[in-house]
């Protein structure tokens, strides 16, 4: 596949050129941004031999390629929100070329408008909460060999509900932390807990949620998520951020 | 601004995993293979996903 | 979803070892397919008359004596039989972790 299309990365108000000069965009392409209304497309161009549908759904299963181009998207992504309110778009927007990505984005003008003004001064935060495990216990049972198959069922599944009824209390406490932290914050959103095998942690993740907070109301809300590490043990609760926010500006899912 | 942090953990924002939460429209799925080799030849490989699945079916949480 | 190829969890073998890993897959795979006869047995042993519970029990309670034995003469401890499902956490819980039951 030959060509070239149009990658757009966010959607801003308007810009002015000159403030994304030296940008540089996925595989080095400048920045630029096209106008559509009363808000403007930020693009680049990129390869179809990469980005056109088919390659682009090979090589979203590398994990390689993703890392790359992730890091390049988030750059860019930063850059602007440096600048101005960003509504951010997900990896992989890719249209034929600029006409037709401001068509797509004039379509959603009102949503791009109504996103912007809810995103202004604000920022967001990712809290991600682990079990720490508890002490290892041994043998809660009896050690000795089951007196009949049916002692054997029963002891199993006593063993069964047991880890049914931690594993309900660990999403309780889940929910009641995402829902306390809610409070202090404009928005809030919950990500699939993190594979260990990506994340590289052991412990299981309870929780991985995502916060919408204004920029003013940061110290009231890093303040409750220390107080929440308080009642917890050491690396029990992580916080990342300011990150634009991409797990609020939903204009993909339009 | 200085703000401490008593015991929250601060995560700078290099971890790639929490940027694929971010950028990528859908979840992330590992799908893991055994592979059997000797000698340094790869002989077998045992896909694991028609067992996710029968699994998955059994008792998603 | 976004499905990757993980490096794939490779068993090296060199013709002395073999046996043991040949006998590793097995055993992880057999172990599998217990504990989902167990958990399956589990939510019907209440539907089932005694005599056939009991039946059904002494069975997997023979067959999870017999993985036991099997796998201490090749030197396997339970974690050696550790499948890793992904999203699904392993197969073999480590004591005191918590995990989703089925």
């Amino acid at each position: 596949m030959s060509g070239s299309g149009t990658y757009l990365y966010a959607v801003t108000r308007p810009l002015a050129g000159s403030s994304l000069e030296g940008v540089r965009g996925i595989g080095g392409e400048p920045v630029r941004t096209v106008a559509a209304g009363e808000v403007a497309c930020v693009v680049s161009t990129v390869g179809l031999d990469e980005f056109g549908e088919e390659p682009l759904q090979r090589n979203l299963e590398d994990l390689a390629w993703l890392e790359r181009v992730a890091r390049e998207h988030d750059a860019i992504v930063q850059a602007l929100a440096d600048l101005t309110t960003v509504v951010p778009l997900r990896l992989g927007a890719v249209y034929v070329d600029d006409d037709s990505a401001a068509a797509r984005v004039a379509r959603l003008r009102s949503a791009a408008l109504a996103t912007l003004d809810v995103l202004d001064g604000r920022e967001e935060w990712g809290v991600k909460v682990y079990a720490v495990e508890p002490p290892v216990q041994n043998g809660t049972g009896p050690a000795d060999r089951p007196s009949s198959g049916l002692e054997y069922l029963r002891r199993r599944r006593g063993e069964l509900e047991r880890k049914a009824v931690d594993a309900q209390a660990l999403a309780q406490d889940a929910d009641s932390v995402f829902e306390d932290l809610r409070t202090v914050a404009v928005l809030a959103r919950r990500h699939r807990p993190q594979d260990p095998a990506l994340s590289g942690v052991k412990q299981p993740m309870l929780l991985n949620a995502a916060f919408l907070v204004g920029r003013d109301g940061r110290p009231e809300f890093h303040h409750a998520v220390d107080r929440l590490a308080q009642s917890r043990p050491e690396g029990a609760v992580v916080l990342t951020g300011p990150w634009p926010p991409y797990s609020f500006a939903t204009l993909d899912d339009a | 601004m200085s703000e401490s942090f008593e015991l929250a953990v601060i995560e700078n924002r290099n971890s790639l995993v929490d940027l694929l939460d971010r950028v990528l429209a859908t979840g992330v799925v590992l799908s893991g293979d055994v592979t059997l080799c000797l000698a340094g030849v790869d002989l077998v490989t045992v896909k694991l996903r028609a067992l996710i699945t029968t699994v998955r079916e059994g008792g998603d949480g | 979803m976004a499905e990757f190829r993980a490096l794939p969890e490779r068993i090296e073998s060199d013709a002395d070892s073999i046996e043991r890993d040949l006998f590793r897959l097995v055993l992880t795979l057999v172990e599998l397919v217990r504990q989902l006869m167990e958990r399956q047995a589990i939510r019907r042993m209440d539907d089932l008359d005694d005599e056939r519970a009991e039946a059904l029990g002494t069975a997997l309670m023979r067959l999870a004596e017999a993985m036991d034995e099997l796998r201490e003469r090749y030197g396997l401890r339970p974690e050696d039989l550790n499948l890793d499902l992904g999203p699904l956490g392993h197969l073999v819980d480590p004591p005191g972790r918590h995990r989703r039951a089925c």
